[in-house]
């Protein structure tokens, strides 16, 4: 006998696909709190000082130094909990952070790989969904979408190049030491496929 | 001149928001109950080659204090400490306990920094000041301006309400306090008297100053801040006290505008009435990053005093050229030359002040 979803009772397939869906649901929501919160983290508090690395503190110190600021800078408790969501998914050191994506980051996480971009479809989908479900978007617009934070994402490889993209994502203080961005952990395999897939952006991989 | 009415109408708009804030449900942030200490540090030089004589080191620390019981109440204090003269000089510049009521009201208590325009309680940090010295329209640490600075930086005890809102891609602010407000400082029978904005746990007078400050914010690009305040400031609560500040925001990639308009209306005991005597001035600031460089440019005006339409005291004006080198987002190396000249005298009061600053 084929045993499948569809032949157990109603209430069996709702508990299934509610320990199915669930999971899934929370996932998007932390994505789009860490995401958000990056956002008002750029958007707020760098509109008096430069935004400090998230590496600069623990989870306990940023839960206090964001609500000191929470008082000077007018944030609301939602801005307040997004904001420490972001922090608080940054500030561990890339060697030591267990990879969202379920890969071992590079123990320096600062070497940049080498420069050839890829053109399998396999990779570039990767690279998507590396910008589309990580904090990218929290500070960078990638096709009309995102924040206003960062640079636009469309054009970066044809503006900066693909070098200065990958070095940029493996260290993001490389180029400028008051960078807000933080460093990731991404392995060189999920740097070369965002790098793949932010070359497609600006039509010259197509 | 405050009335009891207006008392009282901050009174029932206190009482308003604490129904409000017990009625709504407000979500929880993650609960802790511990210390921290954080704050900023300075190391400097300065040079004038006239007036007073300044050819010397600085150093100064401000450290805060952060203490949270769960999630809802928060007491912090900055403290600085500053050599003068060979003297450690000591200061509190606030010490305030924070409810945080729901996610849009905060209620504060104690001394804390008046929002009255947007460098006193935001951007006067050395490490967040981004040229080496204070807006002189603001008296803050020693000035070489020709002119007297038209306020401190405020910082008073009383009580304040914080309201925050989003409004799509706005977000809104407005603060409430009442705080004990200025008094005479010195011999009361001058005929301008001098006002002390000294915040002590007693008032020269039975009343209150009232004010406010509405954020309009439209990050990252733009914002403007309106403030006002008003208070008695002698001990028979008949002489005002008024200030107005308008100040605004405009930012872009690396580039940053901001500027504040400050005007303060003190009403005189005459023979002849209650004249006014009206003081305003402005700075604006300029800064463009490059890399880890930022170039700066300030420049602040003061116009002369007016008692009743008779100039009292000449203006004043201030050109700032300052650059920046960040080594990190909260150290950075600041340069800065100023131009001071008075309306009226050829006193050449430029001096250079150089320093680190240290967010930590």
């Amino acid at each position: 006998m084929k045993h499948s979803l569809f032949r157990i009772g109603p209430a069996w397939r709702a508990a299934v696909l509610a320990i199915t869906v669930f999971p899934l649901t929370l996932a998007a929501q932390d994505v789009s709190l860490v995401r958000n919160g990056a956002r008002v983290y750029g958007n707020m508090c760098g509109r008096c000082h430069n935004p400090r690395s998230p590496l600069e503190h623990t989870d306990r110190s940023w839960t206090m130094i964001v609500n000191h600021m929470r008082i000077r800078a007018n944030l609301t408790g939602k801005q307040v909990r997004s904001v420490l969501a972001f922090l608080q998914a940054s500030n561990t050191d890339p060697g030591e952070r267990a990879n969202p994506f379920g890969e071992t980051p590079p123990v320096n996480g600062g070497a940049a790989p080498d420069t050839i971009l890829s053109t399998d479809p396999q990779v570039i989908a990767r690279g998507r969904t590396v910008v589309q479900e990580g904090a990218c978007l929290g500070c960078h617009v990638v096709q009309g979408q995102g924040g206003a934070v960062g640079p636009s994402l469309d054009d970066v490889i044809k503006r900066k190049g693909v070098e200065f993209v990958m070095k940029k994502l493996a260290d993001p203080t490389f180029d400028s030491a008051t960078s807000m961005m933080p460093n990731f952990g991404l392995t060189r395999a999920q740097i070369r496929a965002v790098a793949a897939y932010l070359a497609t952006l600006n039509g010259r991989w197509k | 001149m405050v009335t009891s009415t207006g008392n009282s109408g901050v009174g029932l708009a206190l009482l308003l928001c604490t129904v409000l804030a017990t009625g709504l449900d407000a979500q929880r942030i993650i609960p802790t109950n511990q210390v921290l200490i954080t704050g900023y540090g300075t190391v400097g030089y300065g040079y004038q080659t006239q007036g007073e004589n300044i050819n010397a080191f600085t150093s100064s620390m401000n450290p805060i204090f952060l203490f949270q019981f769960q999630d809802r109440v928060l007491f912090e204090a900055e403290f600085e400490f500053a050599l003068e003269g060979g003297v450690t000089e000591t200061g509190l510049e606030y010490a305030q306990l924070d409810f945080i009521a729901t996610d849009n009201l905060t209620f504060v208590g104690g001394k804390f920094l008046l929002p009255f325009g947007v460098f006193g309680d935001r951007l006067h940090p050395t490490w967040i000041n981004k040229f080496s010295t204070a807006p002189p329209i603001y008296g803050h640490h020693v000035s070489a301006f020709g002119a007297e600075p038209l306020l401190p930086i405020l910082a008073d005890m009383g009580v304040m309400v914080r309201g925050v809102a989003n409004a799509g891609r706005f977000n809104l602010g407005i603060n409430m306090y009442a705080v004990q407000g200025p008094s005479i400082e010195g011999d009361p029978t001058e005929e301008v008297p001098e006002l002390e904005f000294l915040a002590s746990s007693g008032d020269g007078n039975t009343n209150k100053m009232l004010g406010g400050r509405l954020d309009i914010a439209l990050p990252p690009w733009a914002e403007l801040n309106l403030s006002y305040f008003n208070g008695d400031y002698d001990d028979q609560n008949v002489l005002d006290f008024t200030g107005w500040n308008v100040a605004g925001e405009l930012r872009t990639s690396g580039f940053e505008l901001r500027g504040e308009y400050i005007q303060t209306r003190q009403e005189i005991e005459q023979p002849a009435g209650f004249p006014t005597l009206v003081r305003q001035g402005f700075y604006s600031q300029v800064a463009y990053r490059i890399g880890a460089w930022e170039p700066v440019f300030r420049w602040t005006q003061v116009f002369d005093s007016k008692l009743d339409g008779t100039v009292t005291d000449q203006g004043a004006w201030q050109a700032g050229f300052g650059v920046d080198y960040w080594f990190s987002p909260s150290i950075a190396f600041m340069a800065g030359y100023e131009l001071n000249r008075e309306d009226d005298l050829e006193i050449d009061n430029d001096r250079i002040i150089v320093h680190i600053a240290f967010g930590f």
